[in-house]
């Protein structure tokens, strides 16, 4: 494989480029988006907050209608309005308000700056064109160099996430390409830029467990090599812990715990958290009884008061049913929002 | 006996034989230029026996042939080659009248609950169904009463039985499809990806409740899924697949503690381990490349163009599938290693306190 040096033609630079190393890589505060239905208001995302440094991986945990996907659509500014209504305090990229920039600029931002890998890698690429068109059209978009150019970088990127015999198959189309395969061809256009940030929503979902293995590898050795930052959004907690720093839980659209993985998932301080851990079968052995949460995840258009896992938590109280438990730091680098956390931090 | 050999439970007699099962598709070309005929062998002599009550689970990656094979098993397929035995009968050309009688005793329970169910339908009929399509199952007339007892027992409430399918989450309308595959009092139950389409917390209880009516009605199941951890759960043995070949089966203990096959072992290794704990078979090497081509498959052993193990032996000579370390359960390797772990003193994660 060739070594090859993945800068883009623009490099890094430009763009609210800042020296301060506190300033994070993005900074969201308060972010909600809303969706207009036929059937009333969905609010799909309600008030996140969170953080991602220089270089961390960030994973988003939750499951379907949690408003996971939803979140980093926002920030990518790909929420269509209407029906969507993104509304934030701040969704700071490198010091400098996202919301601020004209549609062109934000254009600019996408691919160059903060790119996106999809779930169904098959759906994300245009089968009129073969993947060396397409990777060579994010490169000549972006930096405008030639169809040439444009090819030669093609294939190194495609060496690069380790499709073999790139040159031969640039010109294949991408029914020629496996399910694998073309996620490697999404992160190859995702990193034809060399963005700082790479959003990965449910990259393996849709992959055997085997080539799974494969392309989480080759995210973090790409992650190590050009330390960007990465936020990876998974229903599967096996797959957070691989490779995720910090993990965020959501649930109905709101971050339910945050803190670093393994101790999110070892020592969890929201029921549903821990509900998720004890729902899984384990490799290592039958159990006698899985210990499922019970319910199913609430419609987006009617969640419950107060804490919307209440009428699925086996701690429940009648505070629970009333009062909306604040989402607040329970120890170093840990929050929580349920009313009972300290409690269950402590062990009781 | 054979039955043993692959880790079956002794005694019995198999409520499902496959001997040599082989499915073949002819693929045509419609270029004028590339014109060829090209065969996928989507199952590929699969020989394996199913005890009344045990659940077995079939493993494998996408294109290995385990919906093949649940296809050939209902005769929603016609196998190529081989026998098929239900209770000691061949139903491989069984004629096509008597389909609906063998389908009263073998039925299933598909993967996409939003697909699988009429939405036209109220819930009470889609399960009465098959007790009007299968005379003698219920009184006639005590379908409906039959309908909402097996509502509750699934789980749901009898008064659902007027709703119609929409009106349902996903889990709620696999339990239906469940009600529905066990309305005609089956023997055998295939269950293809019974809990891939649903939500982690909501996959538990579909697992549960699987065994628990296995525990009440003593059915049978043979329960397909591409999650390993799904299967370890619910299955008594297990068969590992691998390019429409069987390449290991035995115990679910055996095969996830001590497996011999490098595919086997490549393939619990490539699973993320949960948070906390040690990852399983580290000093496996990692899988590269993907599954080849059913069209083209490798000569020899299918699994040699992945495995480090391969020797000119593996290119040449087809391994058979048996127990050559005599473990106790076979696999189709001319090399097979023990490779267990070392799983005493794990418990299962945030259950430490109750084990």
């Amino acid at each position: 494989m060739s070594e090859v040096d993945v800068k883009g033609p623009q490099g890094g630079k430009g763009f609210g480029s800042s020296n301060d190393e506190a300033v994070p890589l993005l900074s969201v505060v308060g972010l909600t988006v809303e969706f207009n239905t036929p059937f009333g208001l969905l609010r799909a995302v309600n008030g996140v907050d969170f953080d991602l440094a220089e270089g961390e991986t960030l994973a988003i945990l939750g499951e379907s209608g949690s408003g996971k996907s939803v979140c980093v659509q926002a920030v990518m500014g790909i929420v269509d309005s209407p029906p969507g209504r993104v509304t934030a305090r701040q969704i700071l990229y490198r010091g400098s308000e996202l919301r601020d920039l004209s549609e062109s600029e934000m254009q600019k931002i996408r691919g160059a700056q903060i790119a996106m890998v999809f779930q169904e890698p098959h759906a994300a690429l245009d089968p009129a064109f073969t993947v060396g068109q397409q990777i060579g059209e994010v490169l000549r978009v972006h930096s405008g160099c030639s169809r040439a150019v444009a090819r030669a970088r093609s294939k190194e990127l495609m060496d690069r996430v380790g499709i073999p015999s790139a040159d031969s198959r640039l010109d294949d189309y991408p029914h020629e390409f496996s399910g694998g395969m073309c996620q490697r061809v999404m992160i190859a256009m995702a990193l034809a830029l060399e963005p700082k940030l790479l959003i990965a929503d449910e990259p393996t979902t849709a992959l055997d467990v085997t080539v799974q293995a494969q392309v989480l590898e080759l995210l973090q050795d790409l992650k190590a090599e050009t330390g960007m930052g990465l936020i990876l959004i998974t229903h599967d907690v096996g797959v957070a812990a691989e490779v995720a720093d910090r993990s965020l839980v959501m649930y109905a659209g709101k971050v339910v715990e945050s803190g670093p993985t393994l101790e999110v998932f070892t020592k969890p301080t929201h029921p549903y958290a821990l509900g998720l851990i004890e729902a899984i079968p384990q490799l290592e052995g039958r159990l006698e009884k899985l210990v499922p949460i019970k319910g199913a995840p609430p419609d987006p258009r009617n969640i419950p008061g107060g804490c919307a896992f209440h009428p699925r938590c086996s701690r429940s109280v009648e505070r629970c049913g009333i009062e909306v438990p604040e989402l607040r730091s329970i120890a170093d680098g840990r929050s929580s929002a349920c009313h009972y956390a300290e409690e269950m931090f402590r062990g009781d | 006996m054979e039955t043993d050999r692959q880790g079956g439970r002794q005694g019995s007699l198999p409520i499902l034989r496959l001997e040599n099962v082989s499915k073949e598709f002819q693929l045509r070309s419609r270029s004028v230029i590339t014109r060829r005929n090209a065969t996928l062998k989507a199952v590929d002599g699969v020989s394996l026996d199913v005890k009344s009550g045990e659940t077995l689970g079939v493993v494998g990656e996408s294109g290995c042939g385990k919906s093949t094979l649940a296809r050939i098993i209902l005769r929603l397929e016609d196998a190529t080659s081989g026998d098929v035995y239900f209770r000691q009968q061949n139903i491989t050309r069984l004629p096509a009248s008597r389909l609906v009688g063998l389908r009263r005793h073998i039925q299933m329970v598909f993967q996409d609950p939003f697909a699988s169910l009429d939405p036209r339908m109220t819930i009470g009929a889609i399960i009465a169904e098959p007790m009007v399509i299968h005379k003698g199952v219920v009184e006639k007339g005590e379908e409906r009463d039959s309908a909402h007892e097996l509502l509750e027992r699934v789980g749901l409430r009898r008064q659902y039985a007027e709703r119609f399918p929409h009106e349902f989450s996903g889990g709620q309308r696999q339990r239906i499809g469940i009600a529905r595959a066990l309305a005609s009092k089956p023997e055998l139950v295939i269950c293809d990806e019974p809990v891939s389409a649903l939500d982690v917390s909501v996959q538990a209880q579909i697992l549960n409740l699987l065994k628990e009516l296995q525990d009440d009605l003593g059915v049978t199941y043979i329960f397909i899924a591409h999650d390993l951890s799904v299967v370890r759960q619910i299955s008594d043995r297990v068969a590992v697949m691998y390019l429409g070949k069987i390449v290991e089966i035995g115990n679910s203990d055996e095969i996830y503690r001590n497996p011999v096959h490098p595919y086997t072992q490549s393939l619990l290794a490539a699973v993320p381990a949960n948070p906390g704990r040690p990852k399983s078979f580290q000093q496996v090497p990692k899988l590269q490349g993907e599954v080849p081509s059913p069209l083209d498959p490798p000569s020899g052993c299918h699994f040699r163009t992945r495995c480090w193990k391969a020797s000119s032996k593996c290119a040449e000579e087809r391994p058979v599938l048996m127990d050559r370390l005599h473990h106790g359960h076979p696999s189709a390797c001319h090399y097979p290693e023990s490779t267990s772990v070392d799983i005493t003193g794990i418990t299962p994660v945030g259950r430490q306190s109750d084990v």
